[in-house]
């Protein structure tokens, strides 16, 4: 019913794309968070922003 | 999104069974507190949404619709517990009948049952709101900012919002604390290496002025330039583990752990003060300490409550929504908890730091223990269970738990150095001390191994560091921006709700508030709101308006969100007892401010206030056919139904029976049901009562006084106008009225008793009858036969017009001057 969220999501994006820390593939995975209708977990944000490498451990 | 076009309840609540014919328009329900019209409201939205709010919230706990949706002799019949509704589609253009049971909540039987039905139907599930009770509205004006933001932004169905702000902000804080930890680990790895060279800051130059210096030595190539990759031990020595060890290196090392455990005492102490402040804080507070150990446990099940079943015992959630609102309203009392277990950890954190750096020291000791020059296992041992000492009390003050069931350690010297870490640390430092000074060339050899060892470290670190920067700074930008971008939307938002809800409030009270203005302010999590009083300036609604006008602001308030989140397709709203809240003086531009507005919106309400349904009629806000009341309940029965057309067959069926003291209350009440909403609608002034227990002897002749009176005046003013159809028409009705009047001898109460409508229970039925037919010809007089409003005055105080709400009767009461 409400459009809010949807709207909000979609200039966020754009607007977060528009930095330049940050990577296409960084915004498309959030995209991918924000469209899958479930509610966010804090540690898939940061696998996003921090993936973890197997040359750290 | 839908219309009601009829409702079957049977069973629920308090109703045993009840058909109404809504016929997709304006619906109200009057009778008396207790005589079933929530339970009508609860039905309809069961039917809808298979809950009833009453039963979920704050105050309802041990209260369940499985258990108490049912009517209280049905509780083990669930079965027989049910709605069936009759709704219309705008979109779909179609009807549908759905029904739902209390014995199977979540399934919807819908006729005919197609998936676009489905997906309507399914929608209208998720919008509860449409319900609003009178304890609903102050939600939204007497609360706390942060609450009241929390509420509208349920109600706009925003709560995903919130849910994405906060992992968002907890996201960045993790990727913060990662950085700092990374900064720490660079930091002492750097600390390692430079103490190795010897040297004060990590310069190339002075890196390779050392490194060369054992590289010429050695008869290697030098070294010019430090890059990235450069090897600087390269072709420096085949057997690697022999020069591992350098003995000089060695005692630097020892010599700065035994510095650091010398002023163990000393590390962290500011932070430790600080900390047990809080703890003793806590302990002072056992409901803030109780606060602090459920708010993770709470924070933690908040995440879980997602999916259909609980992750725990696989079952359905029983009521998810309620769920969440109990432990949404748990977390924010616990705001005084949130901010100091926030500063402990703080703190905390930058223990971790001090551990991870003692810690370092601790492990190239170990190793110059584990060499196999030196061979020191016990003592390498001993410095190894330090270590793991530390690294496990680092892991538990990492949660407010631990750190506060660590009270005594951080009385007693938090970093627990062991008894006898000085003498292990002095026997290696003998051993190493015993050794014989390594040749040149060996000592070159290791000093280079070990550079390289911890060049490698102090790479992988600063490269471990600059990730952990770039995440910390993608995650603040990300939390950022979603916050700017929230809170412009939300702006936005707010602007055109509170310029929607300045405009009803002003609409409902146009006499005396007609420049009212109303300003939210909206911050991080928080909607304040603050209202205009007479020009004053603004203040918290509670300041000054009254309880009236604060329930008016709720109502209002509602109706500018309803229609911010709906829009066009606000069809139905269901008030229960939410009229009430607005003050008598102010019904009429209520009625008025929903026709306008809300044109195409369906309104169900309730109230126990019978003059007021009246008023709604008279507004044309509902009609008689549109309308019905309950005069009465019972547990047995369920809602008594009281109507104007009904009545009359109710009172002929007793007398049928030869019930005439049966037929005698119904006439009697439906009498003084009359005669209080006519005084009301004429403006009829019955002699004054203070305790205003008015009999039906001091209001039926006050009305037909006063209806006399003003068709009197109506014909008069007809005769100035020359308006002989009107002043015929004036004369004949004041002419009907009395002759009814006389016939249901009403005059003559006051001087022959036994005509007092007290004696009625004492006559017989064919007394009776002649009774009931006259007063029914005496009260059908009072009403428009066209659109069944009563008659009534306008204005109250000094009327200038008697008219119906059609105005099929519009009598002028004003004289041609």
């Amino acid at each position: 019913m409400s459009k809010l969220p949807q709207i909000i999501a979609d200039k966020f994006l754009s607007e977060l794309g528009q930095a330049d820390d940050i990577t296409d593939e960084q915004i498309e995975a959030l995209r991918k968070l924000l469209e899958g209708g479930k509610k966010l977990k804090p540690a898939d944000i940061e696998n996003i922003f921090a993936p973890i490498e197997v040359s750290d451990l | 999104v839908i219309q009601l076009e009829s409702v079957h309840i049977e069973e629920m609540r308090g109703i045993r069974l009840l058909d109404l014919n809504l016929n997709r328009k304006n619906f109200a329900i009057s009778g008396p507190n207790g005589s079933g019209k929530s339970g009508v409201i609860d039905a309809i939205e069961f039917g809808l949404t298979g809950e009833i709010k009453r039963l979920a919230g704050s105050g309802t706990k041990g209260l369940s619709v499985s258990e108490h949706g049912p009517h209280v002799d049905k509780v083990k019949f669930p079965g027989a517990s049910f709605v069936e509704l009759r709704v219309y589609l705008p979109t779909l253009a179609q009807s549908v009948s759905i029904k739902r049971s209390i014995q199977n909540p979540k399934k919807l039987e819908i006729i005919p049952d197609t998936k676009e039905i489905r997906t309507v139907l399914d929608a209208v599930a998720n919008h509860p709101e449409v319900t609003l009770s009178r304890r609903d509205i102050m939600r939204f004006i007497l609360v706390e900012p942060s609450k009241r933001s929390q509420e509208i932004q349920t109600l706009l169905k925003l709560d995903e919002l919130g849910d994405t702000r906060a992992a968002l902000k907890t996201a960045q804080n993790r990727l913060q604390q990662s950085l700092r930890n990374a900064q720490s680990q660079t930091l002492n790895a750097k600390n390692s290496l430079l103490l190795h060279l010897q040297i004060s800051e990590l310069r190339s130059e002075l890196v390779l002025e050392s490194v060369n210096e054992r590289r010429t030595l050695l008869g290697l190539t030098l070294i010019n330039e430090l890059v990235a990759t450069t090897k600087v031990d390269i072709d420096s020595a085949a057997d690697t583990s022999a020069s591992k060890f350098n003995k000089v290196s060695a005692q630097k090392d020892i010599d700065v752990l035994q510095a650091e455990v010398a002023d163990i005492d000393k590390l962290g102490s500011d932070e430790i003060k600080e900390i047990l402040q809080g703890i003793a804080r806590l302990e002072s507070d056992a409901g803030l300490f109780i606060m602090i150990q459920q708010r993770s446990l709470i924070e933690k099940g908040f995440e879980l409550i997602e999916g259909p079943t609980c992750p725990l015992c696989d079952l359905p959630w029983g009521d998810e929504e309620h769920l969440r609102a109990h432990l949404t309203e748990k977390l924010e009392k616990s705001t005084e908890a949130a901010e100091l277990t926030s500063r402990i950890s703080s703190l905390a954190s930058k223990l971790s730091g001090i551990i991870d750096n003692t810690v370092g020291r601790l492990n190239m000791v170990a190793n110059i223990a584990r060499a196999k020059e030196i061979d020191a296992k016990v003592e390498a041992r001993a410095l190894d269970d330090w270590k793991t000492d530390l690294l496990l009390f680092r892991k538990g003050i990492s949660t407010t738990e631990g750190l506060i069931a660590e009270k005594v350690r951080f009385e007693k010297g938090w970093l627990a150095l062991p008894k006898d870490l000085h003498e292990k640390v002095n026997t290696i430092e003998k051993l190493v001390g015993a050794l014989p000074d390594q040749s040149a060339i060996t000592a070159a050899q290791s000093f280079l191994a070990i550079t390289q060892e911890r060049l490698d470290d102090f790479r992988k670190s600063r490269q471990a560091e600059e990730r952990a920067k770039k995440a910390a700074t993608a995650g603040k930008l990300a939390y950022d921006t979603y916050c700017n971008v929230l809170e412009s939307e939300l702006n936005t938002l707010y602007e055109d709700v509170q310029n929607d809800f300045s405009l009803y409030y002003r609409q409902l009270n146009e006499d005396d508030e007609d420049t009212f203005n109303a300003k939210f302010t909206p911050s991080e999590g928080a909607l304040g709101l603050d209202v205009n009083f007479y020009e004053r300036g603004l203040f918290p609604p509670a300041a000054y308006h009254s309880e009236g006008h604060q329930d008016g602001m709720g109502v209002c308030l509602y109706l500018a969100l309803m229609k911010r989140l709906f829009g066009d397709n606000f069809l139905l709203a269901l008030f229960d007892d939410v009229v009430m809240s607005v003050d008598a003086d102010h019904r009429y531009q209520f009625c008025k401010l929903l026709k306008a507005n809300f044109p195409h919106t369906q309104f169900v309400l309730t109230t126990h206030d019978r003059v007021w349904a009246e008023q709604m009629k008279s507004a044309g806000l509902v009609t008689s056919k549109t309308s019905l009341a309950f005069h009465s309940w019972s547990v047995d029965t369920g809602p008594m139904v009281e109507s104007n057309k009904e009545i009359w067959e109710e009172i002929a069926a007793s007398l049928a029976k030869g019930k005439v003291e049966v037929a005698a209350a119904s006439l009697r009440r439906h009498l003084e049901y009359f005669a209080t909403h006519q005084c009301d609608q004429l403006g009829a002034h019955p002699q004054f009562r203070a305790d205003g227990n008015y009999e039906l002897g001091d209001l039926l002749p006050a009305a037909l006084s006063r209806i006399s009176n003003l068709l009197g005046k109506a014909a008069d003013a007809a005769q100035s106008w020359s308006d002989t159809v009107a002043k015929d028409k004036a004369t004949n009705l004041r002419k009907d009225i009395g002759t009814a009047a006389n016939a249901a001898l009403v005059e003559q109460w006051a001087v022959n008793k036994s005509l007092h409508y007290n004696e009625w229970a004492n006559l017989g039925k064919k007394d009776f009858e002649p009774v009931v037919a006259a007063f029914r010809q005496l009260l059908n007089l009072f009403h428009c036969a066209t659109c069944d409003s009563p008659l009534h005055a306008s204005p109250k105080a000094r009327p200038e017009s008697l008219r119906c709400a059609c105005n099929a009767h519009n009598f002028n009461l004003n004289k041609k001057v």
